[in-house]
């Protein structure tokens, strides 16, 4: 098992300071994702859940405790981890092709096989023919899809996805799940998803880890078993029999009441 | 007439593509027309107010000089074969003064972007500075430098300087924390967060900035050549009034109109090239 292990956090602290004191985020956060695994992170609002996104991404770093991906520890960002945030930040002032080959671009990978990756994943995801379109003449869920083929270009072995889904309309949302999940599934990729959505988690996840609130650490973990056709989906998952029985366990086990929101 | 009226219609509705669109297109074309018209019928009342006031003696003359005034002054001027220097000496001064302040504004935001510290070390002197006005720096620099074109054009760039640092370096920090932490993530240095993120993002402010400096560094050049320039538009505003010549101050005066609005135009292209592919 340790051999596929493709990220892994040992005893990970993390405080913010400011002028006016202190404020622990993570307390002693201990976590391990297998490569090809869908993992899903869902907390109390604000526990820290990006921030520990951030740390395994090499954008904070580390204070205490390891964050090793591929076994290596992390020192600042590197190509084998691809983030995608909630909202698409996509660059209003370049086309949508050169938004898609900016990853590539600062990595200064030029050659024809990671620009034709680019075009590629564009045809796939159903942007053909908007390579020069400009981010605002794009709809919600499009933009959310350039975003995702811009993380995906530079070709990282893990994705880390924070709340990429909020935004989105609902069916939009059902659509876009699939979407980034049959892409995950089909090139063998890790995933990380940090969602305020259970159903989001349990639909689309191999696992789904529980946190406390603030400073967080591991509350639970649910491995995900749910009787399905030969194709999983996430709109197929919320229809397996064992779907509302997680949904409940995950629900009770966050212990939110009314005084926390 | 009917003719007339088609060929009109045709021209309005050119590259139309259904009936609907030559609709849309039409209507659009005549409210471009319409607000051209207008603005030049402004123009026109209020250069024939002026001349009317001036010939009816509502106003004396004298003191308020008239457009038929103006414009004799210009041919006179151009029959001595002085008009260009004069423009050219106060263009050259301007241009250079804009150039040279707006570029040195970006240069210093970009060294504040780029140390956080410099920014927060600079922050209470630039805002002191900006606020003091640099026309009582003109003697000093006179003096430094002598009556000569450095002098109108360290003016020019005193007061553009300032002003395009805070506004340029408030647009840098303002970029949008989601696209640096993008462009972070594939792992980009300073620089290309420089180049491919931060600057790019602050382009609409780069041409406010611009579009602001075109006036202050006319100010800057004018005033300069208030304190004794040997020729150009201040010089002969000045000359002007020594002389009590109000046609000459008022030509001048049309001249340095004429002159910010050809330099605004110059900036408004470039904007239209930067900001081509942007909503507003």
């Amino acid at each position: 098992m340790s051999s596929t292990e493709k990220i892994r956090i040992d005893g990970l602290s993390h405080t913010y300071y400011t002028a006016r004191g202190e404020t622990a985020v993570l307390r002693d956060l201990s976590l391990a994702v297998a490569e090809g695994e869908f993992c899903s992170l869902v907390g109390p609002s604000g526990c820290g859940k990006s921030t520990l996104l951030g740390l395994i991404a090499g954008l904070t770093p580390v204070q205490d405790g390891r964050v090793l991906v591929n076994g290596a520890p992390v020192h600042g960002p590197t190509r084998e981890i691809g983030l995608l945030l909630q909202r698409d930040h996509l660059f209003e002032w370049r086309t949508v092709l050169k938004n898609v080959k900016l990853g590539l671009e600062i990595q200064g990978q030029r050659s024809a096989e990671s620009r034709g990756r680019a075009h590629q994943l564009l045809t796939t995801y159903g942007l053909a023919g908007f390579e020069q379109h400009y981010p605002d003449q794009l709809s919600g869920g499009m933009r959310q899809r350039v975003a995702l083929i811009r993380t995906l270009a530079t070709d990282p072995d893990v994705l880390l996805l924070d709340e990429p889904f909020a935004a989105l309309d609902y069916q939009t949302k059902l659509v876009l799940e699939r979407e980034v999940q049959g892409i995950i599934r089909a090139n063998g990729k890790t995933a990380l998803l940090v969602t305020h959505d259970i159903e989001e988690a349990i639909s689309m996840s191999d696992r789904v880890v529980v946190l406390t609130g603030r400073p967080a650490s591991v509350k639970q973990v649910y491995d995900i078993a749910l009787t399905l056709p030969a194709e999983r989906t996430p709109l197929g998952a919320r229809n397996a029999p064992e779907f509302r029985s997680y949904c409940n366990a995950i629900w009770d086990s966050l212990d939110i009441y009314l005084r926390d929101v | 007439m009917t003719s007339i009226s088609a060929t009109c219609d045709r021209w309005l509705t050119r590259g139309a593509v259904s009936a609907r669109h030559a609709e849309h297109v039409r209507a659009v074309r005549l409210r471009r027309a319409h607000v051209a018209t207008v603005q030049l019928v402004l123009l026109v009342v209020a250069f024939g107010a002026w001349e009317l006031a001036a010939a009816t003696r509502l106003i004396d003359p004298f003191i308020a000089s008239r457009p038929t005034a103006v414009a004799r002054t210009l041919i006179d001027l151009f029959g001595q074969g002085s008009l260009f220097v004069h423009i050219g000496v106060t263009l050259y001064a301007a241009v250079l003064g804009f150039v040279l302040g707006t570029a040195g504004g970006i240069a210093i935001a970009a060294v504040m972007w780029w140390w956080a510290f410099v920014s927060d070390v600079l922050d209470p002197y630039l805002v002191v500075l900006n606020a003091t006005p640099k026309i009582a720096l003109g003697p000093v620099f006179i003096i430094w430098l002598g009556v000569s074109l450095k002098a109108f054009v360290a003016l020019a760039v005193s007061i553009t300087l300032f002003v395009t640092v805070l506004n340029v370096y408030t647009g840098f920090a303002g970029v949008e924390r989601g696209k640096l932490v993008v462009a972070a993530t594939f792992g980009a240095s300073r620089w290309q967060q420089f180049r491919k993120v931060v600057f790019p993002a602050s382009l609409p402010t780069l041409v406010a900035a611009l579009k602001v400096n075109v006036g202050l560094a006319l100010i800057g050049t004018i005033v300069g050549e208030f304190l004794g320039a040997p020729a150009g538009l201040g010089h002969l505003i000045i000359y002007g009034q020594t002389i009590f010549s109000m046609s000459l101050v008022m030509t001048s005066v049309v001249l340095l109109t004429a002159m910010a609005a050809v330099m605004y135009a110059g900036v408004s292209m470039l904007e239209r090239r930067l900001l081509r592919n942007r909503q507003a």
